[in-house]
């Protein structure tokens, strides 16, 4: 009975608006946090773990040996790796590599499991495709995006001391 | 008596070594150089443990067990001599797991995840080795290898040929060949198996997938008619390698080369993936049910004007549906005896040809007489039965070839003859070296499927059951493949139902002339160019019928020229079956791969035209009758006596005979080119010494009034007298003429 007088009370007299409105009216003066994204963007950890590139080494070599850990080790089965024997040099190298960016989860496994640092994933998060079937990257897309951000890698490694 | 490992009192039998105790006890202790089928010499020291009253541990596999003897395969002794044995083995072994196709399988990863240290005190620089080229079959890695010597002695212990050998002392030590040669005996592959780290590995697998990623599926060899059992390894529905499955009845724990390597012709580019029909003289894709109602109306319409043919590497389910369609439809003319043109001996032939023994038991024989078999080269999983008994029974190998070949064992008597000589040393046993041969001894007498090629073959035939009986000698038949037991017991041969029971309605009793001119040719699984014995006829033949049906899982140009309508068929590992090897087992295998494209298996083809042709014949039904069928066989000794033989030639005539490579003989086989690159790579013509030739002398043969003309290296030979040999490996594109025939040269 007693609640149910209170409550009467306190909506009659806008109680609550009042309560809300005050907060608000702190807010209304102080300098806002919203990030104008895409024009302004928040920073970002240097293990950020974004869109996947393979790394070469200096002299252009690409790094990836086709050992497939990361294939094994992915738990969300994105990777799909074919090797063989490369012509030129008899070494083990893949012919295809690809990541379906759909089934990827982000968590990093690759990254670790790789035996020379060839898979990495980048801090690129904003990409989009415009059909279905782009969302596997193949071996050439990921060389292309490792050279793209080779500089920003070695940054991120310096920083974490890798 | 008893002995104690780990403070547990356990049983051992006098003469053990600690390692086979353990092994049979599930206890594990690591190893490298150590295996149960090869010679111990203790030289890894990985096995090392400790031994109440020893002053240092020993080596589990050479340490003989004694009464009471108190060993610890776990204390602190041990874990430490294994730990530094490991740190030594790692010192010089690269850390190259990623690419290494051993990973994930290795014995060295293995134990050095559970008995290694994770630090080592070497700081110096690591050993390299360059590899040699050992042929395309094997690969090498030798800076991986840990020099266990495992492959060397398998060399000279089972394999019989000393091709790997250790040469250099201490940090210079290498497995090599003898200089730059590469490996050719039939059992190399088994040296992958047996090294335990990296260091030979399988050429065709060679970076193709990871040992994690492989399922492994059981089978049964479809190369040869001992029925190797065969585990397939298969990533996404291809094999990606094959390896033994233990066989103590069989295959011990080895694999010939064929075996191992025939996976390669399943992904040949001359597959057949989808049903082809001939119109306008081109072959066009077409609907399976379109050909199934095709062929079910030409079987009605021309019967019994059919002559049908099939590959004895069917299984039995295949052979027993087939025969059945046809003989239901009033077909007699059935066979798979296509490399054959002798057919005299066929109603005294046993139900199906076996090796009457077991082939264990060929360790307990005196004598064994092989008759024109090349047991290294068509049956390498014999020779080391041969061998065994050789060192453990000394028992007395007769070798009578028709043409010069080796063998890895020892024979005591190697004679080259001709066929008609083959025939007369036989007969005339008393005074020749085979009069040793007492018939209180055990004997065995072994004829291989070359014979079966001749011309002579009855005659062969019988002088060796009479032989066989004068020395009281158990007769074994081998067939040349994989089935050829189950077809004989499955009616596929004219004369016969299955089970063996004879087949009044057989037109042809004689059967003179094989696989007669008729309006409709049925062949099933055999290439016109390779698998007949006269390729010239065949080819004929299938030129002047009225419609040729082929169920081929391969095209050649044969088949794309006669064929008019070609069901594509599933190779052996991609279909379920059964095989009757030669020892009478019968052995099931499953399908390894899905059929790949609209290939389909035999059997369901043969269901589907049986439909079209409305009988009821049912998957369930047929199992069932093959293994009544099988349980009423009651087997009798192998010889085999025809009488009434007329012999019409004379010891002047010139004969040609073709020599058939065991690594060809069948389709799938024909498209390993790795194998073939290494175990069969020579063609030749090998004239005897008394003909005159020249180096640009052009031969031209004419036998049957056909003219031949063989383009091959010419050789020649002193033994056999009056015999032309001829040998053309892989897919050759040329006509050869009769297997085995009289000729005039020119």
């Amino acid at each position: 009975m007693m609640k149910n007088i209170i409550k009467f009370f306190k909506s009659l007299f806008f109680i609550e608006i009042i309560k809300g409105l005050r907060i608000t009216g702190k807010k209304l003066y102080k300098k806002p946090i919203t990030i104008q994204y895409p024009d302004e963007k928040t920073p970002l950890s240097s293990r950020f773990r974004g869109l996947h590139a393979l790394r070469k080494y200096p002299n252009g070599e690409e790094r990836c040996i086709g050992c497939k850990l990361c294939e094994a080790v992915c738990p969300a089965l994105a990777i799909t790796i074919e090797t063989e024997e490369r012509e030129k040099d008899k070494t083990r190298r893949t012919t295809k590599y690809d990541i379906d960016l759909f089934k990827c989860i982000y968590c990093g496994f690759c990254e670790e499991a790789c035996p020379v640092d060839a898979i990495v994933e980048t801090s690129i998060f904003e990409y989009h495709f415009e059909n279905r079937e782009d969302s596997v990257m193949n071996k050439i897309d990921l060389l292309k995006i490792g050279d793209m951000y080779e500089k920003e890698e070695l940054k991120d490694r310096s920083v974490n001391n890798l | 008596m008893e002995i104690y490992i780990n403070n547990n009192k356990y049983e051992a039998f006098d003469n053990e070594t600690i390692i086979q105790v353990t092994d049979r006890l599930n206890i594990h202790i690591p190893r490298f150089c150590y295996h149960k089928r090869l010679s111990i010499v203790a030289s890894c020291r990985m096995c090392l443990v400790e031994i109440e009253g020893a002053k240092f541990p020993q080596p589990a596999c050479s340490t003989i067990v004694r009464d009471g003897m108190k060993i610890n395969t776990t204390g602190k002794a041990t874990e430490d001599a294994q730990k530094s044995t490991m740190e030594f083995l790692l010192i010089n072994h690269p850390l190259d797991c990623p690419v290494c196709d051993q990973a994930g399988e290795c014995e060295l990863q293995d134990v050095s995840l559970d008995h290694g240290s994770y630090k080592s005190n070497y700081n110096e620089m690591k050993r390299t080795v360059i590899d040699n080229d050992i042929g395309s079959l094997v690969t090498t890695e030798m800076t991986r290898c840990i020099h266990c010597s495992r492959c060397v002695r398998f060399g000279e212990e089972v394999a019989g040929i000393k091709e790997l050998g250790m040469t250099g002392r201490g940090e210079d030590t290498k497995i090599e060949t003898f200089i730059n040669q590469s490996l050719t005996s039939e059992l190399s592959g088994n040296v992958i198996d047996l090294c335990p780290v990296g260091a030979l590995n399988n050429n065709l697998y060679k970076y193709s997938a990871r040992t994690w990623d492989l399922e492994q599926k059981n089978s049964i060899s479809p190369n040869d008619c001992l029925g190797s059992n065969i585990y397939y390894h298969t990533y996404r529905n291809s094999i990606k390698r094959a390896i033994p499955k233990e066989n103590e009845q069989i295959n011990l724990s080895w694999l010939s080369d064929r075996d191992r390597f025939c996976h390669e012709g399943v992904e040949s580019s001359e597959r057949i993936f989808v049903p082809l029909i001939k119109s306008n003289d081109k072959l066009i894709e077409s609907e399976l049910e379109s050909l199934y109602s095709i062929a079910s109306e030409k079987i009605k319409q021309f019967s019994p004007n059919i002559t049908a043919v099939m590959s004895a590497q069917s299984s039995c389910e295949e052979m027993y549906i087939f025969q059945k369609i046809l003989r239901e439809n009033g077909i007699t003319n059935i066979d798979h005896r296509t490399k054959e043109c002798d057919f005299r001996y066929q109603a005294n032939y046993p139900i199906f040809p076996s090796f009457d023994i077991k082939i264990n038991d060929i360790a307990a024989m005196d004598n064994i007489i092989l008759v024109n078999v090349n047991i290294s080269k068509e049956f390498p999983i014999l020779s080391i039965y041969l061998r065994d008994a050789i060192k453990n029974n000394s028992t007395k190998i007769i070798s009578l070839a028709t043409y010069e070949y080796s063998e890895n064992f020892h024979t005591d008597i190697h004679e080259v003859l001709s066929p008609v000589e083959l025939e007369r040393y036989l007969n005339s046993s008393s005074n020749n070296q085979l009069a040793s041969i007492k018939s209180n001894q055990k004997n065995l007498i072994i004829v291989g499927p070359s014979s079966s090629y001749l011309q002579n073959y009855s005659e062969i035939l019988n002088s060796v059951s009479e032989f066989a009986q004068l020395s009281d000698s158990k007769l074994a038949l081998l067939g040349d493949l994989s089935n050829s037991s189950g077809a004989w017991a499955m009616g596929i041969v004219p004369h016969r139902l299955p089970g063996g029971i004879d087949y009044d309605k057989c037109i042809n009793a004689n059967y003179e002339s094989s696989f007669p001119s008729n309006d409709i040719f049925i062949v099933y699984n055999l290439e016109p160019e390779y698998d007949f014995s006269n390729d010239i006829e065949i080819l004929d033949k299938l030129k002047k019928s009225k419609f040729n049906i082929f169920f081929s899982s391969y095209i050649t140009d044969a088949i794309e020229k006669y064929a008019d309508i070609i069901f594509p068929l599933a190779v052996q590992q991609e279909s379920m079956g059964t095989y009757i090897n030669t020892n009478k087992q019968l052995q099931k295998f499953k399908a390894v791969l899905s059929p790949k494209g609209h290939a389909k298996p035999g059997v369901d083809l043969l269901l589907s035209i049986s439909k079209e042709l409305k009988m009821d014949i049912s998957n369930e039904k047929i199992s069932q009758e093959i293994s009544d069928i099988l349980s009423s066989i009651s087997s009798n000794d192998n010889y085999i006596f025809t009488d009434n033989l007329k012999n019409n030639y004379e010891k002047e005539m010139l004969e040609k005979y073709i020599i058939r490579s065991p690594n060809t003989n069948n389709p799938t086989l024909r498209r390993c080119e790795s194998l073939l690159n290494t175990h069969d790579n020579d063609n030749f013509m090998s004239l005897p010494l008394n003909i005159n030739i020249t180096e640009n002398t052009k031969i031209t043969f004419t036998e049957h009034s056909n003219k031949i003309k063989i383009n091959a290296k010419i050789k020649t030979h002193t033994k056999p007298e009056n015999t032309v040999l001829v040998k053309l490996s892989g897919r050759y594109k040329q006509t050869l003429g009769s297997c085995s025939t009289v000729i005039n040269i020119e």
